[in-house]
């Protein structure tokens, strides 16, 4: 469809609709057809038959915000997704050589910054991410799903997205940082590599925000994790997290030997249970602060 | 009650004949001896959304210098709507049987 103006949107019947239109955030390609159908519907039928704007540009929100809502966060999964992949083929990359010394950066507190968080951000992200995706999945197939239902699963993809930017970030000024215990071509490679691999997500997040920007009305509750498992789970978040945090110290005590494995265990354990009481309300994996 | 038939009852209308979503009104009207009288504006998310599913598809036409948005049915939407006279049929029947 190109785009044309529509005639009749600065007044009247079409200038309501149109701001109706703007107000619940529906723009661009989407209003102008709504209005070109609305403008020609008009030309045969009589307005006050034709429905209130703002209940009419309402029901388009319900309906399209869903929509939106659910596609970005398949589409931040996506760009999460090649991340990682880039991620991980950079780290591998970039431990041809073996591992910097801890203490070896350039400027220590910035070193220790980006290594604690290369290994704290990936996880959380990842962990937003497979939520967003639950998530996404049981909605999709609603025709207009919950308002706070929508904001929760928004959430979850701009909190993956933004722990999967800060991991590029770290990864990067960690090259940078630790360049002594690499070769230049690691370095150069490792840190733009990973700032490119910026781009699927800032388009992931343009689209996240676009959806976000589309407002439903629809009555009901945010819900939990619990709500988006395939299995049912007893409702005992805190339990779960710490059997889940227990679990995986434990596969890491396993495989750091005596001499990484018990602090391995230690910091995992505790980079769980202290991740989930900081975002375990913001992503739904205990009962959802309302917006 | 009429909303949640809306899908059916617009697939039914462009059956066998592609219209825009005045045409489609109209039909309604008709066939229902002017009974199902809804917010016309209504009838758009509903097309909007069928097409998204893939029951409808549209395009532009131009007729006498106006432009329209012409749907007509896709094999899934007339696959659907055959499911869906199927359970109203049976969900009918099921009234009528009770209550008389």
């Amino acid at each position: 469809m190109s785009h044309v103006p529509v005639p009749g949107t600065r007044h009247g019947y079409l200038g309501r609709l149109w701001e109706e239109l703007d107000a619940v955030g529906i723009r661009g390609r989407t209003r102008e057809r709504i209005l070109l159908e609305a403008a020609d519907h008009l030309a045969e039928g009589e307005e006050a038959e034709f429905g209130d704007p703002g209940e009419l540009a309402q029901l388009f929100a319900d309906e399209l915000a869903t929509q939106a809502t659910t596609r970005a966060a398949f589409a931040a999964f996506a760009a999460l997704g090649l991340a990682g992949a880039g991620f991980a083929a950079g780290w591998i990359l970039l431990v041809l050589r073996g591992s910097a010394d801890i203490t070896s950066a350039s400027f220590l507190p910035a070193g220790l910054v980006a290594a604690f968080a290369l290994v704290a951000c990936p996880q959380i992200s990842f962990a937003a991410g497979l939520l967003a995706l639950a998530r996404a999945v049981r909605l999709q197939r609603l025709r207009a799903a919950p308002a706070a239902e929508l904001a929760l699963l928004a959430r979850r993809t701009n909190t993956a997205l933004t722990f999967g930017a800060v991991t590029l970030v770290a990864f990067a000024v960690y090259a940078v940082d630790y360049h002594a215990a690499f070769a230049r071509w690691q370095v150069v490679a490792g840190a733009t590599g990973s700032l490119a691999l910026l781009l699927p997500l800032a388009a992931a997040a343009v689209a996240s925000r676009s959806a976000i920007a589309v407002r439903s009305s629809v009555p009901g509750g945010a819900g939990d994790m619990f709500d988006d498992l395939p299995i049912v789970l007893p409702r005992r978040p805190w339990r779960i997290c710490l059997a889940f945090a227990g679990a995986l110290a434990l596969l890491l005590l396993a495989a750091g030997g005596l001499d990484e494995g018990p602090r391995n265990a230690v910091a995992e354990f505790l980079l769980v249970a202290g991740s989930f009481a900081a975002l375990g309300r913001r992503l739904g994996l205990r009962e959802a602060q309302l917006q | 009650v009429l909303k949640g038939h809306l899908d059916g009852l617009v697939l039914a209308a462009l059956e066998g004949h592609p219209a825009h979503g005045y045409g489609i009104i109209r039909r309604l009207r008709l066939r229902s001896s002017e009974v199902f009288r809804l917010a016309e504006g209504t009838v758009y998310p509903t097309l909007h959304r069928l097409e998204r599913d893939g029951l409808v598809t549209s395009r532009w036409t131009s007729e006498s210098g106006r432009r329209r948005r012409v749907y007509r049915l896709t094999r899934a939407g007339r696959e659907a709507l055959l499911v869906r006279r199927l359970e109203w049929r049976t969900f009918a029947g099921a009234m009528e049987a009770v209550l008389g």
